[in-house]
């Protein structure tokens, strides 16, 4: 009996710590547990933020230890036009900082907003326009006009947005690390690789593994312990968010360089 | 034996009150410092990205062939302002600094609608247009978010100013109160 109630009253602690965190984060976005990709517009394929997420992961591990440089963060955020059209460059920064992408402000933080759009009686969400915001350091080795050349030869020629995120991302990674860390043996962007990679990705998205938890919580085959352990860490990656993210920023900040492309 | 007592708990009582009083003065002085240190840090990223701002078009602009010839009016308004705000700077004053702003700012607005605008349809399509574009834009970001955060750092330091007891210890120590926000600076458009 002693044993319930002190589980009940742990259960209501958490519930209340959780709500009082909620209600004091108000609506600020927070990064998401890849953290390399944050689809809040439901756009992209699962597919592309396994891209993402790979190579964001690989380029932060390869060189986050180069002395004075510090190892470069590409974050990819999606956004609703409808919700966050409005947003400005301040509003994007702050976010960069928040998230505290990049080691030694070597970030970046591209913003794609898109737009709903009715086809043949389905509701489509269609690219509408990008952005970028650079860290203090990051701007040294890419600079916010040659981010604009990359992104008018990738996503904006490109037919196919998978395609476009990612020679968007492979000729950034290009430019950092031939700038920053020196590598010169960046290969060219294979087409045809990707291609298939992205026709027969079978893969689950992200969102699987909240929900499986979820699932889980409320399922009858779980024990009232068993939901007390689940609620926890499920209640803190939903409420206090970044407690259990898989990756983090490394720290960087911005002073609000970048620009915008409007969709052609 | 009582009155000794008594004398002794009057002095115990001073001496509490002069702790407490030294310890919130300390406190409250340092919380002030750290305030208006943060105010002058933001105000010198303003400085510098007014600087950055206006290196990165005088030197873009040049590089831009053929837009030169076009634009004699839009260089005059921007020496002019480049003076505006070299003598802002020498002097230290943020009023004239925010003017200076204000007057590159204007000097933008006109090279944007000049390169936008239906006479100069070649423009667009100058080696080196968008690059003047993007840096223009990005260095208007910077700005923004610098002018953003000095003013967040005047309204923390300015509603310290005003909270007890550190308005005590504001007058005291000679601290300005209701220092101005960027985008309330008199005189300015």
């Amino acid at each position: 009996m002693n044993k319930i109630k002190i589980q009940g009253v742990l259960f209501l602690i958490v519930l209340i710590v959780a709500f009082f965190v909620y209600v004091f984060q108000g609506n600020q976005l927070r990064p998401t547990r890849e953290f390399y990709v944050n689809d809040y517009a439901q756009a992209l394929s699962p597919a592309i933020e396994n891209v993402i997420v790979e190579k964001g992961v690989l380029l932060y591990d390869l060189y986050q230890d180069v002395d004075e440089v510090g190892g470069a963060q590409i974050v990819f955020l999606t956004l609703d036009k409808a919700t966050y059209g409005n947003s400005s460059s301040t509003e994007l920064t702050e976010i960069f900082n928040k998230w505290k992408i990049g080691k030694n402000d070597m970030g970046l933080l591209y913003v794609i907003f898109f737009e709903e759009v009715e086809y043949d009686g389905y509701t489509l969400m269609e690219y509408d326009s990008i952005q970028w915001i650079i860290g203090y350091q990051m701007k040294i080795y890419l600079s916010a006009s040659k981010i604009g050349q990359i992104v008018d030869a990738t996503i904006q020629v490109e037919d196919s947005l998978n395609m476009g995120i990612a020679k968007l991302l492979h000729e950034t990674l290009r430019e950092i690390t031939t700038n920053a860390y020196g590598y010169e043996e960046f290969r060219d962007f294979d087409e045809e690789a990707y291609a298939y990679y992205f026709d027969n990705y079978t893969g689950s998205s992200t969102d699987a593994v909240e929900m499986s938890v979820f699932y889980y919580l409320f399922s009858p085959y779980s024990s009232f312990t068993d939901k007390l352990f689940a609620v926890i860490p499920f209640l803190l990656i939903m409420f206090m968010g970044g407690l259990f993210v898989s990756f983090k920023g490394g720290g960087g900040s911005s002073g609000g360089s970048g620009s915008f492309r409007r969709r052609r | 034996m009582f009155q000794k007592n008594g004398k002794m708990l009057v002095g115990l009582v001073i001496v509490v009150i002069v702790l407490v009083f030294g310890v919130t003065m300390i406190v409250g002085y340092n919380s002030l410092v750290d305030k208006d240190e943060t105010v002058d840090t933001k105000a010198a990223a303003i400085s510098i990205a007014l600087t950055e701002r206006f290196d990165k078009i005088n030197g873009l602009l040049t590089s831009i062939e053929g837009l030169e010839e076009h634009a004699l009016n839009i260089y005059t308004a921007i020496t002019n302002a480049r003076q505006a705000f070299l003598d802002a700077q020498a002097s230290g004053d943020m009023e004239a600094l925010a003017e200076a702003d204000q007057l590159q700012s204007i000097a933008l607005s006109d090279l944007r609608a000049f390169m936008l605008v239906e006479d100069n349809p070649n423009i667009s399509a100058l080696p080196g247009y968008m690059v003047l574009m993007d840096e223009i834009i990005s260095s208007e970001g910077e700005l923004a978010y610098a002018r953003s955060t000095y003013n967040n750092a005047i309204d923390a330091y300015n509603k310290a100013v005003r909270r007890f007891p550190n308005v005590m210890f504001a007058a005291m120590f000679g601290f300005e109160r209701d220092r101005v926000r960027w985008d309330e600076v008199p005189g300015v458009e």
